[in-house]
């Protein structure tokens, strides 16, 4: 949509008694390429393109979209929207500033490497997989490329675009034996190209991932009850996005019903634990230059040292709570209104040693390979996945175990963390809301939470 | 546009369909006694099934408006398949095309609804938060290609609420859907009465001992589970080992007292659907009969594969509910006389194992002492599988209802499943 029509969409709008307008322009594909049963199985492609507008007067907000892009079909929209405000006497003439022009860092470009390069690679994996044992009997691996390009304008003349690029490998790896299935599954991801492969060690990941498919067919089942639990890094961090993370989302803050509402400046979780929401992090999978609203990611420091410092806010739940907007306004299409969502969210490293963590228990579990998970924000009660774990008796690490999960609420677990490694790596993963599915990031060290309540047989 | 897109496709020897899916909705939230957002939106999108050198090409899309960019990646994506493969294509078959218009709804009334139940404020002034959603959503389908145009058209209500309880500095939440052919506010009302009969109890819930006890799962949760595994069933999934009946194909997988069917032609239900994303006849079927697993799934391509007919399932099952027994609800409670009962399951996207069945999920629920419900549980875990569970199986209620188009289920009673607690 030209300036020229955006800005008769704003007048138009603003003839009416409104405070606030914006337009989202999106034109987004997806394409995936799966091997599956050794074979480039499917090439999946989804193409969108449309239009979202969002509408408020003080807390009355509205909003709309449509994938019917015509004139006609925009005025209706329009019409529907603004039907129940009511006229406004004065005349606006809304001059929109000149288009900001935002995109990714990319080297290599979805469509600088061929379809032969990207199934060769795939092919690789697979090779690699069946080699490590007989006992692997499916490699179900992906290439997930998404382009996106998102044109946003408001009420104050803001008026920007991004060209966001992400690319992503799932790798997942099921093994066999005696009637038994077990698998194992990796994600790799990042907004940019085809440079990901650049960060991967394939051979050793698969490998790994092979190992433990095969590892779980003969490992015993999780313990259960409450216990020490070491969380390895990376996916580990899952805890901390589900137990405090969605906590500290302005969309439960804002009205008060958060288990974090209200609490800012006050001590929530142990000294150990400083966490991070970060958009800006370079190439990061929850990167982005701008959020869903238009505004400039930022670094948000959560909790620092154990003290609530700060909530995730965007543009209009920052009215109800009267505190800046941190650039976190995200939403998964054209057909959500944004809400304030987390980016590349982690916790920080600290200088306690895995050997010390594991020595410090008696009975308890290394959960090395996490799953995902949920929270209610407001009750805090929270639940994940355990995908890969090791029991510890008498301070050293023994069996394989699997099939648990962990549960607890996220007041007890901020206070439970009693030792954070210096080893933090990041995962890759999507976060669903009430915005939609969002790409994030998720971060720790390694970590011993003193007692959580561990599902097992 | 798309007689354009056929026809440029016939003149480059493409075979191709289209599947045209064209939503209306209206959404409303309500925050307490105010309207927090009104949503309208209109969307078409196209999922483009095409046959090009033996290779089948799938384009989902919602611009058509450049029929030459489509063709061109029909013939890139084709070219990068390694297999070779044969599907079918549509033909008008003997069914009535259902086209119903959009059903006109006051929506200053529901908005009015909703708001009125803050009125249960008053008598329960431990509310402190009322979230409720409405969608209305109209939805037509075609398919479209050159032998063949059919159409089938839905209209669903939905309603999602969900309440805070505050007592004592401390939170508890409670929600409820209802997903009806009718905008019905007296059901709303009844199942709102229900929640907060709930959550007042769960307030002071607490977790129990490890063990293994007897367990009710209430209807919508025996529904999560069910929806979690709803490919399981399907060809694809078992030929390529990523579902837990991989080895079970016409074997006793269930207890004989669990049968499985899929009823997409019951006007009664929401998921109604004549035909499925490939212009096949949708039918009544068992998938799992006295606990046998009976049939599986399979669109054009896997029929094709493995000789057999498609069942009409493309685009995903409609109306699939296990059958209901004869017990109520209370009887079933009766029947436990000791047990759990779990009317809550968190975070199945990763608890539950859609490869190999395992369950290790978050729950809450209710204590039952000598037939009687004691006290209120919550962060206590069920750790099961898919087919322990259903193996399990004492007796199934009469409760049956629906939760989405993928279909719903009645409250089961099982033996003998851990639940594991803090004591």
């Amino acid at each position: 949509m030209n300036k020229v029509t955006l800005e008769s969409i704003f007048n138009k709008v603003l003839s009416k008694e409104v405070d606030f307008c914006e337009t989202f322009e999106e034109e987004a594909a997806t394409k995936v390429y799966r091997l599956l049963n050794s074979n480039l199985d499917k090439i999946n492609y989804n193409y969108l393109k449309g239009i979202g507008i969002r509408i408020a007067n003080n807390s009355d907000i509205v909003y709309g979209y449509s994938n019917k892009l015509d004139d006609n079909s925009i005025n209706n929209l329009v019409d529907n929207l603004t039907k129940n405000f009511s006229n406004n006497r004065k005349l606006f003439n809304i001059t929109l500033n000149d288009l900001k022009i935002y995109k990714t860092n990319v080297k290599i470009n979805h469509n600088k490497m061929s379809d032969d390069k990207k199934k060769e690679y795939l092919y690789n994996i697979d090779k690699i997989a069946r080699s490590y044992s007989d006992k692997i009997v499916q490699v179900d691996a992906s290439f997930y490329e998404y382009d996106q390009k998102v044109t946003i304008a408001n009420n104050s003349s803001n008026y920007v675009e991004d060209n966001r690029i992400f690319t992503r490998l799932i790798i997942n790896i099921v093994a066999e034996s005696n009637d038994k299935q077990t698998n194992s599954m990796k994600t790799f991801g990042l907004s940019g190209g085809y440079e990901l492969l650049d960060t991967i060690d394939i051979e050793k990941e698969v490998i790994l991932l092979a190992e433990s498919a095969v590892k779980k067919l003969t490992a015993k089942s999780c313990p259960s009850g409450e216990m020490p639990v070491i969380i390895g890094p990376g996916f580990g961090a899952v805890i901390f996005h589900e137990a405090c993370g969605h906590s500290m989302e302005a969309t439960t803050v804002a009205l008060g019903t958060s288990v974090l509402s209200g609490r800012l400046g006050e001590k929530v979780a142990s000294d150990k634990v400083t966490i991070i929401d970060d958009g800006t992090l370079n190439n990061y999978w929850g990167t982005t230059n701008i959020d869903d609203e238009g505004n400039p990611t930022k670094k948000n420091i959560l909790i620092e040292n154990g003290i609530l410092k700060g909530y995730l806010i965007d543009e209009l739940n920052n009215r109800k709570m009267n505190m800046n907007i941190t650039g976190s306004g995200r939403r998964e299409s054209y057909k959500y209104a944004p809400t304030s969502r987390m980016n590349n969210t982690y916790l920080a490293p600290s200088i306690d040693k895995i050997e010390d963590m594991i020595k410090s228990i008696d009975y308890g579990i290394y959960a090395t390979n996490m799953g995902g998970g949920s929270v209610d924000p407001v009750t805090g009660d929270f639940n994940f996945a355990v995908n890969e774990a090791y029991l510890i008796e008498n301070g050293k690490v023994t069996d394989m175990v699997l099939g648990g999960s962990l549960i607890g609420n996220t007041l007890d677990i901020l206070k439970n963390v009693e030792m954070v490694s210096d080893d933090l790596s990041f995962d890759t993963g999507f976060c669903g809301s009430k915005s939609g599915s969002v790409p994030v990031t998720i971060g720790e060290p390694t970590i011993k939470v003193s007692k959580i309540l561990v599902g097992g047989n | 546009m798309i007689d354009e897109l056929l026809k440029l496709a016939n003149s480059k020897n493409i075979k191709i369909e289209v599947f045209i899916d064209e939503d209306e909705t209206v959404d409303i939230e309500t925050i307490n006694d105010k309207l927090e957002k009104y949503e309208s939106s209109s969307t078409d999108s196209y999922r483009i099934k095409a046959s090009y050198n033996n290779k089948i090409v799938t384009i989902n899309t919602e611009d058509i408006s450049n029929p030459e960019t489509i063709i061109n990646n029909i013939i890139n994506f084709s070219n990068a398949l390694d297999k070779e493969e044969e599907t079918t294509f549509a033909r008008n078959i003997d069914i009535r095309n259902n086209i119903k218009e959009k059903e006109v709804k006051d929506y200053k009334k529901i908005i009015d609804d909703l708001i009125s139940l803050n009125e249960y404020k008053e008598k329960y002034p431990n509310i402190d938060n009322i979230n409720m959603y409405y969608t209305d959503k109209y939805n037509k389908v075609s398919i479209i290609n050159k032998d063949a145009k059919l159409i089938d058209t839905s209209n669903i209500n939905y309603i999602y609420g969900e309440i805070v309880w505050k007592e004592n500095n401390i939170n508890q939440t409670g929600s409820f859907n209802v997903i009806s052919l009718e905008y019905d506010f007296a059901k709303i009302e009844e199942k709102f009465i229900e929640m907060v009969n709930d959550v007042k109890d769960k307030i002071k819930a607490v977790s129990c001992k490890t063990n293994k006890y007897n367990v009710i799962i209430k209807n919508s949760e025996v529904f999560k589970i069910l929806s979690r595994y709803k490919d399981m069933y399907d060809a694809e999934q078992i030929r390529n080992n990523l579902s837990p009946l991989n080895k079970d194909y016409n074997k006793q997988v269930f207890s004989n007292k669990i049968t499985i069917v899929e009823d997409p032609l019951n006007t009664s239900l929401v998921g109604t659907r004549i035909f499925d994303m490939e212009g096949n006849a949708t039918y009544y079927k068992e998938l799992i009969k006295d606990g046998k697993f009976i049939t599986k799934l399979y669109d054009n391509r896997n029929a094709i594969i493995e000789d057999v007919k498609s069942t009409g399932t493309s685009g995903g099952v409609r109306n699939m509910y296990i059958v209901p027994g004869s017990n109520s609800y209370e009887e079933l409670i009766k029947k436990m006389d000791n047990g759990i009962i779990i009317d809550s399951l968190e975070g199945l996207h990763a608890g539950a194992n859609a490869i190999t069945g395992e369950l290790s999920l978050q729950g809450a629920g209710y204590e039952v002492t000598n037939g009687k419900i004691n006290k209120a549980l919550k962060l206590i875990i069920m750790q099961t599988t898919l087919k322990e569970l259903f193996n399990n199986v004492i007796d199934i209620g009469n409760d049956l209802e629906i939760f989405s188009v993928t279909g719903g289920s009645p409250s089961i009673l099982f033996n003998d499943i851990t639940i594991v607690g803090k004591e």
